[in-house]
């Protein structure tokens, strides 16, 4: 397959909103559509460059400043153009014979030739020619691959994804070097056409998960600008539950590992986050750093984890019952010390336990909020002296924000950001079962979260796998497997 | 409502979970008190029997190639859903039976002085919630609560092994082998109901896991968590002791010598334990309702569960306005003859399942 | 009619969920509105009863004075509900029995069957634990209560229940339960036996002793040689002995270590027995205990045989070795075996079972179980018993020093 058949226009993925008829394809022709396009009056960031050929053929070079490598541009496409004759040629042979742009294909539609432009490509139209050459020249200004911000690791790599579609792609094709790993660009239907990628490894990755992602991205109509964050809603299991039922990644390895395992993942331009389908509850609790340890600390810390995660939803709520209704389960000292520290304060327990969870959500929003070392020291005051004070002022009692702080402690326990949200929820919900009913509240708050979840999908795959359903093989979730295939001989 | 996606597994879960609530707290602790505490013999021996009598029923139903709804198709619409309807009620006082246990005791012992319509009215939603998504749903829910429920019988009754006494069970055999065995097959009600159970919610292509296993396997799962539960109770306390109190299992802890801090949790077992009795219901509602609308061939089961659901409410709340008395007789009756419902159905679908099985073969 | 569908059952499930929140709560009361007793007195009064609750003290912040201790609660009453009221509207706070440890009776009260007034309380619906222990004090229930806690300790329960635990392992103490006492009394094969309290009102506690010095006094100077210092005012001293619902006798600590031995819930302990015209204190440690019921003709003969771990603690300086050794075969299993049969003595003469020789009439299956209670207590009038000790000498089967 010739690479002007690769990129024939026909089969292309891109999917023009609107698709212009100008009456051909000439330069003239084009420098008035795109002039239009772009309303060059008022936007002096479309370039039109005439170029001549050696042997007096006028050519019609379109990009966007600043968009565009205009030194490649210069070296590969004007001065090979000014240098070429070009009298009769088909415009194929623009790309074969006469510039030198790897990456070059043909374009029948001058709609899409403009929204190429406006990618950063760079469009020449000739005399005569049914299609415009587009050149891969885009050379803007992007942010260099940095450290994960929201999944640190001590030991494993740093680099994170960026905003940059392609860099993304490579930065994938890097962990996996897998001829069979492909990137199938989609187009999502934003308040501009948005490209994505869907990476998946052929073969590996179930078919019917696919044409489950492109149907469903397909489906995608929005005015809204689009971003990882928004396309994750929209392609979700529609339901009203608050976990998510797709990871959100800045991690190439993390993605990579998940692709490994049959996963696809799905890149939108502009965003630095990977987009995995499908997940399940229990992959929203690993970190990346356990892989990177050995088995029993990994396992040490995944179950630590979970019992963050255990305290943090039903610690305050638990608390909350055998004060209100089961005082007799709480030893003497508890109940001697909770007394005391509650003499002066003025609010019953309930409410105070309440109102010191929204307290902590607020210093929690504000410290995300406030940059830098700012933010860091808001913390820090709002913590300690804020709870200081509070005490102090018998407006709480130090059992109590002890508990919150607990809670607190094992929210961030939980490496998923919308998983730690939801947990934060549930936990208001488990408070509020325990007001009302005690340790009954609790329970059937409980029962009916674990009933949700145990129905609950993500793209097919049950949400509480493969704790439920069982399979009859199963790899370990919660104890951190051994990485399994490396023998080691001694003195070999 | 969604389809058994996960065949049978799920499902039995569900079931192995409704034998051992319906077997702990559904035969109630008066009736031990016959002479003496013999629950211990018989509860697990009418487990074990209803899982034989289960494998061999599996077995047959299994030839027969058609779903237990569809069993009684050949008897006609109206005959097919009056041999449905022994099973419908069975499954119905299952449910209902183990749920009405726990609210007398979170009433009793947890919060004194509530209404029983408000305790009430946090059970019931949740687990008609959970019956109205369907059987298969309720074993996802149980295969993710059932360790944890396991593990506080397991912890409940290593806490209270200082205090047990062999004296206690040498009362015997009270007034008889004969009337252990009689105990044993009545109480083979609260088996064989949830195991028929999975029967009943086994969909077409779910006959061929519809082995003499899925029964035999529950049964003797139940069976040994049944007897681990009832002889914890004979060991610690008198059989006399026993006629006032609604679920001795929660008590036992409180006999050892030697409480330590956490026998405190005793509420926390109840409530673990509550669990169980929810999933026990949905699972017996959803079976029940999954039965009813096979035999009436309707397309979605969820008008059953929500009428079996309604029914489960008003047994719930109609025995506070009755005499206390004649809840007692009902009670007594049903625990006492309440092996034939399961039995007339059962019965009815093996004849079928066996005509079935004779005319592929002839 | 999707749509429609959806939105109708969005709003069922949003009344499900605010049904609980329609119905009201379920009755909350928060910790603080609870006054915890620790403790229940019972003495009694020409009529009715007078009451005693022992109120934990609520321990106040860190980095002020220590509070703690507790408060007591006293009124007269007919009945435990009507004590429960009057001090209920006398006190800010409601009563909670939920951490209730111990309930003491003074002698009187258990001699004159106050037990069947502890029984009938409905302990499900004042959430008592089974588990709450039962004393007899012979000074009265007011003053051992009283006696018990100590306002310098912060504690109350932890002071109590390390109070009965220290006594417990000393094995001259029998602990009853709540539990133990309705299993008796609801037919069980044996007579139980609870604590008997003293109070010695010539102990100096540490408060009187911290009074003194802060009124510039030396408490030791101004008690005199020979006085208790130390401590806590109120101890066990033995085990009372019940037949049925009444109190019938007592047994020292000493007899109460026999009981327990024959019980076989002894695990360690000293004796010190006469050899010589001197005395020899023995380190013994529960080994075996074997016992049953002989059925004879006419006459029932109980047995027990108790096997014990003797090392020898003090014995008189320059005794032969060999003479201890063969005292320690024969002559002090003897003298344990006479000690033992004057505790069942005293307790076959109170008419109390506290040996429990009708559980191993109940295992034997002796009598019919639907009259075994009353057809056993005929019996035991006549039971006689035999006791066999055997010291197994640690000190010659331990091997000796270290190399």
């Amino acid at each position: 397959m010739t690479l002007f058949e690769q990129r024939g226009d026909e089969s292309m993925l891109f999917k023009p909103k609107k698709s212009a008829s100008c009456g051909g394809l000439s330069p003239g022709n084009a420098e008035r559509f795109l002039r239009e396009e772009f309303n060059s009056e008022k936007n002096p960031d479309l370039i039109l460059r005439r170029i001549v050929s050696a042997d007096g053929v006028v050519a019609l070079l379109a990009f966007v400043n600043g968009m565009a490598d205009e030194r490649k541009l210069d070296e590969f496409v004007i001065r090979p153009l000014e240098r070429g004759t070009i009298r009769g040629s088909a415009p194929e042979e623009m790309i074969t014979r006469i510039t030198q742009i790897a990456e070059a294909r043909l374009v029948t539609d001058i709609g899409k030739a403009a929204r190429l432009i406006a990618e950063g490509m760079s469009a020449l139209f000739t005399e005569g020619a049914n299609a415009c050459v587009v050149f891969e020249t885009r050379g803007f200004e992007k942010r260099a691959v940095g450290e994960a911000v929201n999944e640190s690791v001590v030991l494993g790599p740093k680099e994170s994804f960026t905003e940059s579609l392609r860099t993304n792609i490579t930065l994938l094709r890097r962990v996996m070097k897998n001829p069979a790993l492909t990137a199938e660009m989609l187009e999502i239907n934003g308040a501009e056409p948005t490209p994505a990628a869907l990476v998946y490894i052929n073969g590996r990755t179930k078919g019917s998960l696919l044409e489950e992602i492109r149907g469903r991205v397909a489906s995608v109509d929005t005015d809204t600008l689009i971003t990882s964050g928004i396309v994750e809603q929209l392609i979700e299991d529609a339901s009203l539950l608050p976990l998510p039922r797709i990871l959100s990644t800045e991690r190439p390895d993390r993605a990579a590992s998940h692709i490994l395992g049959g996963s696809a993942v799905l890149i939108v331009d502009g965003s630095p986050f990977a987009l995995v389908m499908p997940v399940t509850l229990f992959s929203l609790m690993d970190s990346p750093e356990d892989v990177y340890l050995r088995p029993p600390l990994g396992s040490v810390l995944r179950v630590v984890r979970y019992i963050g995660a255990l305290v943090c939803v039903l610690m305050p709520g638990y608390f909350l019952a055998l004060a209100l209704y089961h005082q007799g389960m709480l030893t003497t000292e508890v109940l001697s010390t909770v007394i005391a520290s509650r003499q002066m304060v003025f609010e019953p327990i309930a409410a105070e336990m309440i109102i010191l969870l929204l307290i902590f959500q607020l210093i929690r929003e504000a410290g995300l909020r406030i940059p830098g070392p700012i933010g860091q020291a808001i913390g820090i005051i709002g913590g300690l002296i804020m709870g200081q004070a509070a005490v102090a002022a018998h407006l709480a009692s130090t059992v109590v924000l002890i508990i919150v702080a607990a809670s607190g402690l094992g929210n961030f326990c939980i490496p998923d950001y919308s998983a730690q949200l939801a947990a934060s929820y549930f936990r208001m919900a488990a408070v509020i079962a325990a007001c009302l009913a005690g340790l009954l509240g609790v329970t059937a708050a409980l029962v009916f979260a674990v009933s949700v979840l145990a129905d609950t999908e993500s793209f097919g795959k049950p949400y509480l796998a493969p704790l439920s359903p069982r399979r009859s093989r199963r790899r370990p979730f919660i104890i951190r497997g051994r990485i399994g295939g490396a023998s080691y001989e001694k003195g070999a | 409502m969604k389809k058994a996606r996960d065949g049978l597994r799920s499902v039995s879960m569900a079931a192995l979970v409704s034998l051992c609530v319906c077997g702990v707290f559904g035969p109630s602790p008066g009736s031990f008190t016959e002479g003496s505490n013999t629950a211990y013999i018989s509860v697990p021996l009418a487990a074990l029997v209803s899982g034989a009598a289960g494998a061999a029923l599996f077995a047959l139903f299994r030839s027969g190639g058609k779903t237990f709804p569809e069993l009684l198709d050949p008897f006609g619409r109206a005959v097919g859903t009056a041999l449905a309807l022994p099973l419908a009620l069975g499954l119905l006082f299952c449910a209902v039976r183990p749920l009405s246990v726990f609210i007398q005791v979170l009433h009793r012992l947890v919060f004194d002085g509530a209404v029983f319509a408000l305790i009430q009215a946090f059970v019931l939603p949740v687990t008609f919630f959970m019956a109205a998504k369907g059987a298969s749903s309720v074993g996802r829910t149980a295969l993710v609560l059932a360790g944890v429920i396991g593990l506080s019988f397991a912890a409940n009754m290593v806490l209270a092994a200082p205090g047990f006494d062999a004296y206690r069970l040498y009362a015997g055999l009270g007034e008889g082998a004969g009337q252990t065995l009689s105990s044993a097959l009545s109480y083979s009600f609260f088996f064989m109901t949830p195991l028929l159970g999975i029967a009943v919610n086994a969909g077409e292509g779910d006959l061929r896991g519809l082995s003499h296993r899925s029964a035999l396997v529950p049964g003797v799962k139940a069976a040994a968590v049944c007897f681990a539960a009832h002889i914890s109770t004979a060991l610690s306390f008198h059989p006399a002791m026993l006629g006032d109190m609604i679920m001795p299992l929660c008590r036992i802890a409180f006999v050892s010598p030697k409480p330590g801090a956490i026998y405190r949790f005793d509420k926390v077992f109840v409530m673990i334990w509550l669990m169980g009795a929810m999933i026990s219901a949905a699972y017996c509602l959803a079976s029940g309702a999954r039965l009813v609308s096979g035999v009436l061939g309707a397309e979605s089961d969820l008008t059953a569960a929500l009428i079996f659901c309604a029914l489960a409410a008003g047994l719930l709340f109609l025995p506070l306005a009755l005499p206390a008395g004649l809840n007692e007789r009902v009670r007594f009756i049903i625990e006492r003859y309440g092996a034939a419902l399961p039995a007339v159905t059962a019965a009815a679908a093996a004849v079928s399942a066996f005509r079935e099985r004779r005319r592929k073969r002839a | 009619m999707k749509r429609a569908l959806f939105v109708f059952g969005l709003f069922a499930f949003g009344l499900l969920c605010a049904a609980p929140m329609l119905c009201g709560c379920l009755g909350p009361v928060s910790l603080e509105e609870y006054g915890y007793v620790i403790s229940v007195g019972v003495d009694t009064m020409d009529e009715g009863y007078y009451f005693t609750f022992a109120l934990q003290r609520e321990l106040s912040e860190p980095g002020t004075e220590s509070e703690g201790g507790a408060e007591l609660l006293a009124c007269r009453a007919a009945s435990f509900d009507g004590a429960v009221k009057e001090l209920e509207s006398r006190s800010p706070v409601k009563l909670n029995f939920s951490r209730l440890n111990f309930f003491v009776l003074s002698r009187s009260a258990a001699e004159g069957g106050a037990v069947k007034e502890l029984l009938s309380l409905s302990f499900d619906s004042l959430k008592i634990r089974s588990s709450a222990a039962v004393v007899v004090a012979e000074c009265g229930a007011s003053k051992f209560i009283g006696g018990l806690s100590s306002n310098n300790d912060p504690n109350v329960k932890k002071l109590q229940s390390a109070v009965m635990l220290d006594m417990e392992r000393s094995g001259m103490v029998r602990i009853l339960s709540v539990s133990r006492l309705m299993e008796a009394a609801a037919g069980g094969a044996f007579d139980y036996c609870a604590p008997l309290g003293e109070y010695d009102p010539e102990v100096i506690t540490d408060m009187e002793q911290k009074s003194s010095e802060s009124e510039g006094k030396d408490p030791l100077r101004e008690a005199g040689i020979g006085a208790p210092v130390g401590g806590l005012k109120s101890r066990v001293e033995g085990t009372a002995l019940f037949s049925g619902l009444r109190m019938t006798g007592e047994l020292t600590r000493e007899q109460t270590m026999y009981l327990n031995m024959v019980c076989g819930d002894f695990k360690n302990g000293t004796v010190t027995l006469p050899c010589g015209g001197e005395s020899v204190t023995l380190m013994l440690r529960m080994k075996r205990v074997r016992r049953g019921i002989k059925p004879g003709e006419g006459v029932l003969r109980a047995y027990a045989e108790i096997e014990l771990e003797a090392g020898v603690h003090t014995a008189p300086k320059g005794f032969p070795e060999e003479e201890l050794d063969e005292w320690l075969a024969h002559e002090a299993p003897a003298l344990l075996r006479e000690k033992a049969e004057e505790t069942f003595l005293i307790c076959r003469g109170a008419g109390s079972d506290a040996m429990l020789f009708g559980v191993d009439a109940e295992k034997q299956m002796l009598f019919p179980c639907e009259s075994f209670a009353g057809s056993w207590r005929e019996a035991y009038r006549g039971l006689e018993a035999e006791f066999r000790f055997i010291l197994v000498n640690t000190d010659k089967t331990s091997g000796g020093g270290a190399l």
